[in-house]
Formats: C-alpha cells, structure tokens, sequence
C-alpha cells in the first residue's frame, strides 16, 4: 500500500487554489524581471554612448552632377570642423536599402529622386553642436535637412523609463497581490480548519507547533509552484531571446536573456516561496494569539 | 480507594511544588457573550491520584468545567490553578506544555478523520518532538492495549462509535498525563462498550492518573461509588465523597 503523505490539516479548496495562483505570480514575476533587466540594459547602453549622430539629407535637384558637388562642398566643410570625428556619405544602395520596408525591393534606386545622406559623427566631448553643423550645411544646401539622433533617442529614453517603471509598478503589483492572497488563504485555511486547531491546542500544541505544521503544507505548494511558474517563464523568455537574436538591442530593449540574467531571475521563484512562507506564517501566529 | 475528602480550598493557593491538589479552583465564573454565567463562584479541589465524576443535567455547566480545567477556556473571574499552575500567569508557549500534561476525552471524539488511527493517537507525542520510530511504537502499544491493534491504519470515519471512543482515550493518555479528563465519554456508544471504556479509565487511575469524568449516567455514577460534584446552572449544587475520595470544598 502506498504511504499517504502526512498532513495534519486536510487538502481544502483555499490550498488547492494558492499553488495555481503562485504559478501565475511567479511566470508574471519572472517575465517582469526579465522586461526589466533588459529596459535596464538597454537604458545602461543608450546613456553609456552620449548621441553624437547627425543625419544631414540633401534634397535632390534637377542635375544630379549638381547634388553631388554641393554634397562633395558639405563634406569638405564638415571635415575642417574640429568636433566632428567622421563623416561619410551613405551610398544610394543603402539608402535604397533603408526604403525597401516601404517600397519593396524591385525599384531602381537611380529612378527614385532621393536625397543624398551624411552620415555625421561628433567627437564625445565635442562643443560642436548639431544646430552649428546645421547652420554649416545649410550655408552651402539651404534647404539642407538635419536630423540630431540625440532628439529622439531623449524621447525614445523618456518612453523607456516610463516603460520600466510600468514594469516595476506590475511586479511590485503581483508581490503585494501575492502577499495578499497568502494572507486570506491563511485566515481561509484557519477558518476552514478552526476545529483541528482548536483541537490541536487542546492536546497542548504550541503556537509555533500548528504554524510549522501550516508553513510546512503551504511550503511543499509554494515550491512546486514556483519552480512550475519559473519553467514556463523560462521557455517564453528563452523562446523571446531565440527570436530576439536578429535584433538590434542598442536600438530598442529586447527581452534577450544572458547568463547573469538568468541567475537573477533564478532567485524570483525562491523569492516567491520564501514571501509566501513568511506571510503565512506571520498570519498564523497573529491568529493564532487571538486564541485562549 | 480509601475514601477521605481533601481539606476545604485554602484560601491562599497551593504551592505549585505541593502535590497536595491536582485542581484547584476558587470561586471561579465563566460567563459567555450576552453575560450568562456557565459557571458561578466553583469552589473545590482535587487530590492527585483522585476519580471524580462531575454530573448535572444538560447545560449545568460540566463541559464548560472540563474546558476549564483543561485551558481551553478563560476564567472570568476567580482563582484557577491547574497542576501547581495559574494557567493565566503562564507565557502561551508553557501553557501549552501545561496542556500536554492534561489529557482529554471528548463527546464528539473530535478525531482528524484524514489521519489513521495511528497518526490520531500519536499526535501528541509529535507535538513533543518524538521520533516517528518512537511515536509509531508507543501508539502501537497503547492501540493494542485498548484493543485496537488491528485499526492502525484504519481512518476513523470507518470505525464504530466504542472504537473512536478508545482511540480518543488512547490519545489522551499517550502522553501520560497527570489529569484525565473525559467529557460524556459514554455518551454516545452503548452500555456494554460504555463500561470497557469506563474500565480504561479505571485502569489509568489505578495507575495514579487523576481521572474527570463529566456524565449524566446516573447509573454508572450510582455503581462506580466515586466522588461526585454536582452542577446545577452553574453553580456547584453538591458534593459527594462517596468511598474513594479526592475531592473537596
């Protein structure tokens, strides 16, 4: 005969509930965590490498002989300015490239009239501003269109931040969520199980005794829970990463696991479960010193 | 038993070193919400060693006593000692451990009906942190002793009203209390069982335990010849010495 595993309080409905909410607690807690280390990263990246990228487009004239001496003019000019480190002219190919999302891939580049791009990169401590490359460009192409990278990557910054803040505020969310449903599960189990408790301390059970007793059943489902929970976050946030790997993480944040990541979300399910513990337990003895 | 009366209570309380009284209480009331007393200025004592049984008719106040004397219930007022104890006095945690020496009966059995009868009657001794080889040795040996050797894993929903009644005993008494306290335990199963568990207790109290036993079974009462407190709305209506003494007043 199969020994049965001890339990002093019977399986009720309020201990079959806790561990399948414990599943969702940690697969939200850890996918959280995981959006969060990477909108970390990507943040770390973004303000490590100061944006010192100017894009200056050329709209095309009628002679194409024309528009390339005024690009020729802009770049000899733009190389003499002490803070720019590079610039370069992006070939019509790659331009072209940059349009196929838009425009498919069987157009001729040659039959399109495209502007004439540079690519324009500022020294780190350079007192260059991009409104002085403006101002340069636009002395020899007056209709010249500059784009400073630093503008929108601020704004793009400014997103993310809230972005990460949306994703603490959910994982703070599922903790106290968590908390709370330990907490009311434990005054349900005490309330459903009052007679075997009031028993248990008629034949002389301690306070600590009867909360072990219920730690101990809440532990052994939080455990399972957590590492169930964790398994599943683990093939999404594994299966994002497989997926993420053509990604440009520098250009926005990609839920790309590496291994340091992984150790960290590996402390989310023990977190979970030692949370859990601890409020059931904290809730037991309150309770149970409302007793005679 | 020789049948001499304790002295009256003192009216200072016994030094909990004294053996001299097992339960002391003096004037003692519980009073329920909406201010009914169940219990009205109780006054005895009982001596180690002493059978008692506590009878009065439905609502007299016997279970409420029981409870009492066994910690589960807080006086309203009056003195209560229990085992050389003011059980208000103590930290939860030995109040507790003041409990484990008290062993109860109840009417209603009052068995976790998921565990077998083995788990049901070693439960106290894993309270006091004993082996599970040990635990399962001692309540096999008491299970055999009152003739439940073949329901060890038995769970209680099948056992008859006589078996519960004995696997209720044997869990009182594993952890060799000092004060045994049975609340109807005849209440419920026939006379014949009645009196193999009434023998049980006999055997106990033959062995020093101080043995309650709260029924309305005159009979029984009026054969077994012990002492006898008598409850009446609360209040202790009579007592009576009979021959094998242990209480007093």
């Amino acid at each position: 005969m199969r020994r049965r595993h001890f339990q002093i309080f019977q399986s009720d409905a309020a201990s079959r509930y806790l561990p399948w909410l414990l599943v969702l607690s940690v697969f939200l807690a850890t996918i959280a965590a995981g959006g969060l280390l990477a909108v970390e990263r990507t943040l770390a990246q973004w303000r490590a490498t100061a944006p010192t990228i100017i894009t200056i487009q050329l709209p095309p004239g009628d002679d194409p002989k024309v528009d390339e001496d005024r690009a020729d003019a802009v770049l000899r000019r733009l190389r003499a300015e002490p803070g720019v480190a590079t610039i370069e002219q992006v070939p019509r190919d790659r331009v072209g490239q940059l349009l196929e999302p838009w425009l498919g891939s069987d157009f001729r580049v040659s039959s399109l009239p495209l502007p004439l791009v540079l690519h324009v990169e500022l020294k780190q401590d350079s007192s260059t501003s991009a409104d002085t490359i403006a101002t340069i460009a636009r002395t020899i192409v007056a209709n010249a269109i500059v784009d400073n990278h630093k503008e929108w990557r601020e704004s793009l910054v400014n997103y993310v931040s809230w972005l990460r803040f949306g994703i603490a505020s959910s994982l703070v969310l599922v903790i106290v969520v968590t908390g709370l449903t330990a907490l009311f599960l434990t005054l349900s189990r005490m309330a459903i199980h009052h007679h075997a408790i009031t028993l248990l301390h008629q034949l002389g059970a301690s306070d600590r005794f009867i909360v072990r007793a219920l730690v101990r059943q809440a532990g052994i489902s939080a455990i399972a829970s957590g590492i169930l929970g964790f398994g599943l976050a683990f093939v999404l946030l594994a299966g994002l990463t497989a997926a993420s790997l053509q990604l440009d993480e520098a250009f926005l944040p990609v839920l790309r696991m590496q291994t340091a990541d992984w150790l960290w979300l590996s402390i989310v399910p023990f977190a979970f479960v030692g949370f859990t513990v601890l409020v059931t337990a904290r809730t037991a003895t309150h309770q149970l010193r409302r007793m005679p | 038993m020789s049948g001499n009366l304790t002295e009256p209570l003192p009216d200072t309380v016994p030094d909990p070193a004294t053996p001299a009284t097992v339960v002391a209480l003096d004037r003692v009331s519980v009073a329920y919400q909406g201010g009914e007393a169940a219990l009205d200025q109780v006054t005895f004592a009982l001596s180690p060693g002493s059978f008692t049984f506590v009878t009065g008719g439905s609502g007299a106040g016997k279970t409420t006593l029981l409870n009492v004397i066994g910690l589960a219930l807080p006086i309203s007022s009056g003195q209560l000692r229990v085992l050389g104890h003011d059980p208000k006095s103590l930290p939860r945690a030995e109040r507790a451990a003041l409990r484990r020496r008290i062993g109860m009966v109840f009417q209603d059995f009052r068995l976790l009906d998921h565990l077998s009868v083995l788990e049901n009657v070693a439960l106290p001794l894993r309270m006091d942190g004993i082996g599970d080889g040990k635990r399962r040795a001692q309540a096999s040996e008491l299970l055999e002793w009152v003739g439940l050797g073949d329901r060890l894993n038995s769970l209680p929903p099948t056992l008859s009203g006589g078996q519960k009644q004995r696997v209720a005993i044997a869990r009182a008494v594993i952890g060799r209390p000092q004060l045994l306290l049975a609340d109807e335990p005849t209440g419920s199963i026939d006379d014949e069982i009645g009196m193999r568990v009434i023998r049980l207790f006999q055997a106990l109290h033959h062995e020093g335990t101080t043995v309650v036993i709260a029924t309305h079974n005159h009979h029984l009462v009026r054969n077994l010849q012990y002492p006898t407190l008598h409850l009446a709305h609360g209040h202790v209506h009579s007592i009576s010495a009979d021959n094998s003494g242990g209480l007093g007043n």
